[in-house]
């Protein structure tokens, strides 16, 4: 009967109710909805990191990290190239050289990273080859001698296009400048506009003939695995197979987006909690009023015989089915609008050039987990009982021979 | 007969602007089972603080009120509720039923409470509603039933649990004629045929014209008791 009562009750007031449960609807929706673009981007911007950027583990010469120089290389890289591919962990392994230098045309230059791949075992580890924006963009596959692929901010810098020359300048081993003309034959876009300004890709045979150092010498081991629940594992496997190399996850090559992992899910939480808790002061707020429109009522129950703990029971469970009731349309509502933006997408375009400096995708995803769902819902029965309390206990502090007197 | 509530040097005091002021003056009073007692005077006279007394809803200065060997000033107040929800039955003066719930369910209210099964609770309730003439409204809720309409499902509600005695403060006093009249009716027919006892304070002289016991208080004192034949 108080069951009954209660969720009779609420309805009462059906536009009080309907402005509470309306209230817990947007802000559980808008805090989810922004949770699962934060989630998006940020997943995104890991998975185009990974893909592109820094695949999921990198290995170099422990000292090479704290200088980038030539000679801080990984001397027996073929040996260690075998020993991964046999790995059932490992789904593609590829080396590279890297050096620093100038990249030149005839009317600017800019300061570049220049990365000598072997094409085509760089393609099972990077997928840089269908960054490619310009049709006639070829991945190495050309005649020319010295091919580069550059991306595009760095194009539009040095004014350059494909079949352009570019004049790289660097050291040779030796310490010595060096330098050659190598000629565009790619221009690529990846969402991280500072990546595309500072990488340039050359072939690894190339680049190590220039500066003069043996084409099975590498400076970075890049390694993708089979999925992304191994690298935990597989980290601490490398680690300890390659004590005297630095064993890189892609957290620790990019801290910022490693950071980012583990903080946002607290961050979120937090930010959920504020809306919750901003929401129960409404609840309150409304429960309050309820108590104090049906004081006589209350007196009336309480006179013939309803006990205080039921009283507080009936204000708890009025509260709980508000928010309840609020709680399971915005997890419906955000479920769905979520499931169908993360097919469709929400095309920030307008705000295109702020998230490529980021390296963020300009359509994102929102992606929310299942278990957000559940602990959102928990939070949401967490508040109304919070909310209750306050109220309910207003109720039971009523005087029914008072209480009865009064006109509401 | 037997002898229900047992009243005995009745005191009320309370303090206003540093003046005590005595709402129940030395009151003794037995009242039997099966009464239909009104309990008149003025207003501000005592007799709606000698009901909440009765009622467990206020408390003692001082005396004594025994209902069935159980002294109520030794109850706390989680057994006053108890004593309450089991042994008395209240008619309030508007009516105060639970908006929310049917005259069935109102009926049935007290009996849920008490643990009656859902068949036998139902049944008393319909047996009830049928006495105070709301066969055919036992599925409306209060806001469809008028002021006398109300008030009988308020009756049947307090007999429902079957009390010992049933309070009633001044029930008719937003009634009109008719519906007072027949009140009054119902009220005596269920008296006769449950054997309930009933306790009114009341102005109303056509409360007074039926009962069968009219205690006069002024200045919480008991001046005149009389016992109709």
């Amino acid at each position: 009967m108080i069951l009954k009562m209660a969720w009779k009750n609420i309805w009462r007031k059906k536009l009080r109710s309907s402005v509470v449960i309306t209230s817990i609807v947007v802000g559980l929706v808008g805090g989810i909805l922004y949770m699962g673009i934060m989630n998006g981007m940020m997943y995104q911007r890991i998975g185009s990191a990974i893909a592109t950027e820094v695949s999921h583990i990198q290995i170099h010469n422990e000292k090479f990290l704290e200088n980038e120089e030539l000679k801080f290389s990984i001397t027996n890289s073929t040996n260690i190239i075998n020993k991964l591919e046999k790995n059932k962990a490992i789904r593609s392994v590829c080396s590279r050289i890297i050096t620093t230098g100038m990249a030149s045309t005839a009317r600017t230059g800019s300061g570049v990273e220049i990365i000598g791949i072997n094409p085509n075992k760089e393609k099972a580890v990077s997928n840089l080859y269908t960054k490619l924006i310009d049709s006639t963009s070829s991945y190495f596959n050309t005649k020319a001698r010295l091919p580069i692929l550059i991306g595009e901010r760095l194009a539009k810098k040095l004014n350059a296009k494909r079949k352009s020359k570019i004049i790289l300048t660097f050291q040779s081993a030796s310490g010595e400048l060096t330098g050659g003309a190598f000629k565009v034959v790619g221009i690529f876009r990846t969402q991280n506009s500072s990546f595309d300004e500072m990488k340039v890709f050359v072939r690894k045979a190339d680049i190590a003939k220039l500066v003069d150092i043996p084409t099975e010498t590498s400076h970075e081991i890049a390694i993708m695995l089979k999925n992304d629940e191994l690298l935990k594992q597989e980290k601490e496997n490398l680690k300890k197979e390659f004590k005297e190399l630095t064993v890189s996850p892609w957290q620790e090559t990019m801290p910022e987006l490693g950071m980012m992992e583990e903080s946002m899910n607290y961050m979120l939480y937090i930010l959920m909690i504020i809306i919750l808790l901003a929401i129960a002061f409404g609840i309150v707020n409304t429960m309050l009023m309820v108590v104090f429109e049906r004081t006589k009522e209350l007196g009336m129950l309480m006179c013939i015989g309803l006990s205080r703990k039921k009283v507080f029971s009936m204000i708890l469970l009025e509260t709980m089915f508000l928010s309840i009731t609020g709680g399971i349309i915005g997890l419906t509502i955000s479920v769905l609008l979520v499931n169908w933006l993360s097919v469709d997408g929400i095309d920030l375009s307008i705000v295109s050039e702020g998230l490529q400096v980021w390296g963020y995708d300009t359509i994102i995803y929102p992606d929310v987990e299942v278990s957000y769902y559940i602990n959102t819902g928990l939070l949401v029965v967490a508040l109304a009982i919070l909310a209750a309390i306050y109220p309910a206990r207003k109720a039971i502090k009523l005087k029914p021979v008072e209480a009865v007197r009064i006109d509401n | 007969m037997d002898s229900i509530i047992k009243i005995t040097d009745l005191y009320k005091t309370y303090t206003e602007s540093e003046i005590d002021v005595h709402a129940v003056n030395g009151i003794n009073l037995n009242i039997e089972v099966g009464e239909f007692t009104a309990i008149v005077g003025p207003s501000g006279s005592g007799k709606t603080t000698l009901l909440n007394m009765l009622g467990g809803l206020d408390t003692i200065t001082s005396g004594k009120i025994i209902v069935d060997h159980t002294d109520l000033s030794t109850l706390s107040a989680s057994e006053l509720i108890e004593y309450r929800m089991k042994h008395i039955g209240f008619v309030f003066q508007s009516y105060n039923l639970i908006p929310v719930l049917t005259a069935l369910e109102n009926v049935e209210f007290v009996m849920n409470l008490q643990g009656v099964p859902k068949i036998e609770r139902i049944k008393r309730s319909i047996q009830l509603l049928t006495d105070v003439g709301l066969a055919d409204r036992i599925d409306s809720r209060p806001a469809h039933l008028s002021g006398g309409q109300q008030q009988r499902v308020a009756v049947a509600r307090a007999l429902a649990s079957k009390p010992r005695f049933i309070l009633a403060d001044e029930p008719t006093a937003n009634l009109d004629s008719a519906s007072t009249e027949n009140l009054l009716d119902i009220m005596l027919n269920l008296n006769e045929k449950e054997n309930a006892t009933f306790i009114f304070s009341t102005h109303d002289q056509r409360v007074v014209n039926k009962a069968k016991r009219v205690i006069t208080i002024e200045d919480g004192k008991i001046i005149s008791d009389i016992k109709k034949q």
